[in-house]
């Protein structure tokens, strides 16, 4: 059974339309009801979308003035959902491999304090933060190894800050090392919260380290 | 108005019919979508018979009727969809296949790899918050903070002559955040000339304390400026700086 948008014709008999008709409004009502509350739903939500299924377009859908497009296109396999600004304006894309798209992604945020098992709340692609030597240097250990197709693996971005009890700075950084391979790794950064006599505290109160790669 | 999906049936007379196929048009025009003049939600779409005729058969707005379950996607397909998450309705998407879910917004938030922006803001040593210049819907020029949800940033010590002095500022935010344990980016750079002058170096960071709260709480978080000496050189006090730091950025992420 398929609409038919050439139902009735005029010179249709009323039997027959009757058929027609009844095949064309039940069709309607099943396939807007397909993403959509359907016509003859009786909750009151009737015309609000249940979900959108992007059905997947091979080129880029032209937009018109005062319109922004929505829609998924092909990338590297994967059906993506891509926009695109009005009057044909350039497309971009939204989402990649199950996230949004924004260029930087986060892989690793905690927040952790002195005190064995360091971490503090909810975070982010971490098992579990050791403390290689004394206090105040940290080894964040990731959940998952890092990987990029766009970078080398351990060429991820950082923000680290702490801060302490004392009336000093915190100086927050990667731990130093002439290799830079073995503190800043697939698998775990080491970082180290310093005074400015370049003295590891022992005090930390609190700190945090958000890492990011490219997407 | 009721659509009904099963009329007209052979058995009904063409004067029964005819009402039910006239009030089966109506219905649908009106669930479909209501003219623009008509703010009342009910129908997603253009009107079937909007006066500009490329605009029909097009979306006006996207209403995302919260799902109990995750719906199935085919090959070559996408989905989007609400769940009710932590109480709330938040907006999730499907990988083609019945392939892996994704939330993408939190609270409020959007979420970005299970990690969501609740804040940010960049200010000078007076805790103005920087603005930029972005045209408006007329043209005009206007100007615009660069902040997100951040009211104000206010001194912590007293003003000297109406100006602030000292780099102690609270970042206040308009929405509390959900919860303290949240992680942030803190940065700042320098004036030049007092580097020169006083052949100090500082930084901006979360003011030291033992007690967590004195410094990040949901509504807002204490930044200082404090001088880093040399080995051989203990700046006293270290903080809060007297001088200048010229911009100072915050950030504030929580997980989904």
């Amino acid at each position: 059974m398929v609409y038919d948008p050439a139902k009735p014709q005029p010179q249709d008999k009323l039997s027959v339309s009757q058929a027609d008709l009844l095949e064309n409004f039940g069709q309607l009502n099943t396939q807007f009801g397909v993403n959509h509350v359907p016509f003859d739903d009786t909750s009151g939500d009737k015309g609000k979308h249940k979900f959108v299924t992007f059905v997947e377009q091979s080129t880029d859908p032209e937009s018109k003035g005062d319109e922004h497009l929505l829609y998924t296109k092909d990338d590297s396999g994967e059906p993506e959902i891509f926009a695109r600004p009005e009057s044909n304006g350039d497309a971009y894309q939204i989402t990649k491999d199950g996230n949004l798209f924004v260029g930087l992604l986060p892989i690793v945020a905690v927040n952790f304090d002195k005190t064995a098992p360091f971490i503090q709340g909810s975070s982010l692609g971490v098992s579990s933060i050791t403390q290689p030597g004394s206090a105040g240097r940290y080894k964040i250990n990731f959940t998952a190894a890092v990987t990029t197709a766009l970078s080398g693996s351990n060429d991820y971005f950082w923000s680290i800050s702490g801060f302490d009890n004392s009336s000093n700075p915190v100086i927050a950084q990667v731990t130093n090392d002439s290799t830079y391979g073995n503190v800043v790794t697939d698998s775990f950064i080491q970082v180290d919260f310093k005074n400015q006599n370049n003295t590891l505290v022992s005090n930390l109160t609190r700190a945090t380290v958000v890492c990011w790669r490219f997407q | 108005m009721v659509f009904k999906a099963n009329i007209p049936q052979p058995t009904d007379i063409i004067s029964q019919s005819q009402l039910d196929i006239s009030s089966n048009y109506q219905a649908a025009y009106e669930i479909y979508g209501k003219p623009n003049t008509e703010n009342e939600n009910i129908g997603d779409h253009v009107a079937l018979n909007d006066s500009n005729e490329d605009d029909r058969g097009a979306h006006k707005k996207l209403t995302l009727n919260e799902q109990s379950s995750d719906p199935s996607t085919l090959v070559n397909e996408m989905g989007l969809y609400s769940k009710e998450t932590n109480g709330k309705s938040e907006i999730y998407y499907r990988q083609e296949s019945d392939g892996d879910v994704s939330q993408i917004t939190d609270n409020g938030g959007i979420s970005v790899g299970g990690l969501v922006l609740r804040a940010y803001v960049a200010f000078d040593f007076q805790g103005k918050i920087i603005e930029v210049e972005r045209l408006d819907s007329e043209g005009d020029k206007i100007k615009v903070p660069v902040s997100y949800n951040v009211t104000n940033v206010t001194p912590n010590q007293a003003l000297v002559q109406g100006k602030n002095i000292k780099a102690d500022w609270n970042i206040n935010f308009t929405d509390n955040l959900p919860t303290d344990d949240y992680f942030w980016v803190l940065q700042s750079f320098n004036d030049p000339l007092f580097s020169i002058l006083s052949n100090k170096v500082v930084q901006a960071q979360p003011y030291n304390s033992a007690t967590y709260s004195d410094t990040v709480t949901t509504s807002h978080f204490r930044a200082v400026g404090i001088n880093i000496g040399t080995s051989s050189q203990t700046i006293t006090p270290a903080a809060p700086v007297l001088g200048r730091l010229q911009r100072i950025i915050f950030q504030a992420y929580t997980v989904i």
